[in-house]
């Protein structure tokens, strides 16, 4: 098939621009060499098997490890280091895997799985391996948060990838050639990532991985609607600290057209897309490319999600939610449950509409909230909450801003007098990701509701 | 018009029930969100505040914050 070639797709760049940087994170870097060869190397020491768990904060080794998966026939999924012990102990449970490939062993690793540091794989002699031909047919499980109370694995396939990446790499002023450079924030974990690495590892491109934005020769940035507003804060983010600037990608959350009128103003001529998808469907399934025309809109409906026909997999609008079909579907979830894989696609909990072959998203279906583009499920926060000894009841709550965005995320909770927010507030810490720590915690004797018992 | 209660107030909304003293970063209210909120809201009142330059301790408190805008609009009311 198409995608099992995407490896070797990978390898065969690495040969032909092998001095050339892949990556760089801080004073990390690494060629395209180093990540064909210590890939390979990796890739014939694990051999077929489960899932890797790979564990550390952005560094090159990560991406030595995703190729070796990749090559080998392995599904790979990235654990950030912020993520709680508890929470990444959970996740390696629910992916069945066998390894762990980390920067530094960390004392909560589970003693029944091979663990390889970075230290120990360069003491390995370098080996060539073959890319499988009867490996798994999934590429990567990615975590968001779950309704049901526990995060929940999406299975990502090969196939997925290979249609995502064919798809992006093809909208006009995203295609990165040899010698150019594209920088994102996104955490690995996080699969906004896909687009970042693999747009450049299929190019022959550098990819610079940011925390802070820098300056530099990044031709194609692709990060969250938030990240872009932090970036155009600074008033030295323009062309004279990135020349090279022609292209941003935004997905994860909502575009403001304002947000989109200050970087048109800051970097004339740019182009921009307005970028959608769920992470059951590989990263992103549209990209609209946004107008001047667009971004002074004030009509309202805000910026448009895609194009007809100009999309990775069909989205079609059913009774108001969206729904999506095609390859980018994901193959359902880790824990089963089936969710809104249902009727050969995926049903988003997105409300959207399609207007004048445009795509317009209004919002959610459910209760699920958005934060600076993390995705939230009060109900998972609530069953943390109801796990703490003294809490009695919760309801988890959004406050909003008028389109929409969630402003703070506040609990109301009845609970033994003598626990404390302060208290409440660093046992969430051990199991939940600082994004998903309510910053307002109430302290109540009941929980407030409306006349329908409802969540005030 | 701006005054010293309306930015308060937007601080409140943001990070919640807080003082003009209260110390957001000690208490982890004011993560890079909140800020950029805080900062775009006050951007839509002609007010521009470079997070970047001025690093995160300045916007520590309520206070400091108000302090901020003044530097630029004068004294509030």
């Amino acid at each position: 098939m198409e995608y099992e070639a995407l490896p070797d797709q990978i390898l065969s760049v690495a040969k032909r621009v092998p001095e050339q940087l892949c990556y760089q994170f801080s004073n990390q870097t690494l060629t395209y060499r180093d990540l064909s060869e210590k890939a390979q190397t990796l890739a014939a020491y694990l051999g077929p098997g489960s899932a890797v768990m790979l564990h550390g904060h952005k560094s090159p080794f990560l991406l030595i490890g995703m190729l070796a998966c990749l090559i080998c026939g392995r599904t790979y999924l990235f654990c950030d280091c912020s993520v709680p012990p508890q929470r990444a102990v959970y996740m390696l449970g629910q992916s069945g895997a066998d390894f762990i490939l980390c920067e530094e062993a960390q004392e909560w690793f589970p003693q029944n799985i091979a663990i390889l540091t970075s230290h120990k794989l360069n003491l390995l002699p370098v080996c060539a391996a073959s890319c499988a031909k009867q490996g798994s047919p999934l590429a990567y499980f990615t975590f968001t948060s779950g309704s049901t109370g526990s995060p929940k694995g999406i299975r990502i396939l090969r196939r997925n990838l290979w249609n995502f990446i064919q798809y992006a790499k093809n909208l006009p002023g995203v295609a990165l050639h040899a010698k150019e450079t594209s920088a994102g924030h996104a955490l690995f974990s996080f699969d906004l990532s896909v687009a970042d690495l693999f747009l450049s590892l299929t190019s022959g491109a550098t990819f610079f991985a940011w925390d802070k934005p820098q300056s530099g020769p990044v031709r194609l940035l692709t990060c969250t609607p938030t990240y872009l507003k932090m970036c155009l804060m600074d008033p030295c983010f323009g062309p004279d600290a990135l020349p090279f600037l022609q292209t941003v990608i935004c997905c994860g959350e909502t575009l403001p057209c304002h947000t989109a009128a200050k970087l048109f103003e800051r970097f004339p001529g740019i182009c921009l897309y307005n970028a959608y998808g769920p992470a059951e469907c590989c990263c992103f399934v549209s990209a609209y490319r946004v107008t001047l025309q667009d971004a002074a809109n004030t009509a309202g409906k805000g910026l448009p999600i895609a194009k007809a026909h100009q999309t990775a997999s069909e989205i079609i609008c059913r009774n108001g939610e969206l729904f999506i079909q095609g390859n980018s579907v994901g193959a359902g979830y880790l824990d089963e449950i089936t969710g809104g894989f249902q009727d050969g696609g995926f049903y988003t909990k997105d409300a959207g509409f399609w207007e004048d072959d445009r795509l317009y998203f209004t919002g959610r279906l459910d209760r699920m909230v958005k934060y600076a583009g993390f995705r939230i499920e009060p109900a998972e926060i609530e069953a943390e909450l109801l796990k703490i000894p003294g809490v009695y009841g919760c309801f988890v709550l959004a406050d909003r801003t008028l389109n929409g965005e969630a402003l703070l995320l506040r609990a109301e909770v009845v609970a033994d007098p003598r626990l404390t927010r302060v208290k409440i507030r660093h046992l969430l810490a051990q199991k939940l990701p600082s994004y998903m720590i309510p910053k307002v915690i109430h302290l109540c004797d009941h929980l407030p509701v409306t006349e329908h018992y409802k969540a005030r | 018009m701006l005054t010293q209660k309306n930015i308060l107030e937007l601080i409140c909304l943001v990070c919640g029930p807080v003082t003009l003293q209260t110390d957001l970063l000690k208490e982890e209210l004011l993560d890079s969100f909140a800020l950029i909120t805080i900062v775009s809201e006050l951007e839509a009142e002609g007010v521009e505040l470079h997070p970047t330059q001025l690093g995160f301790a300045a916007f520590s408190t309520p206070q400091k914050i108000i302090a901020l805008v003044q530097n630029q609009t004068g004294p509030l009311p």
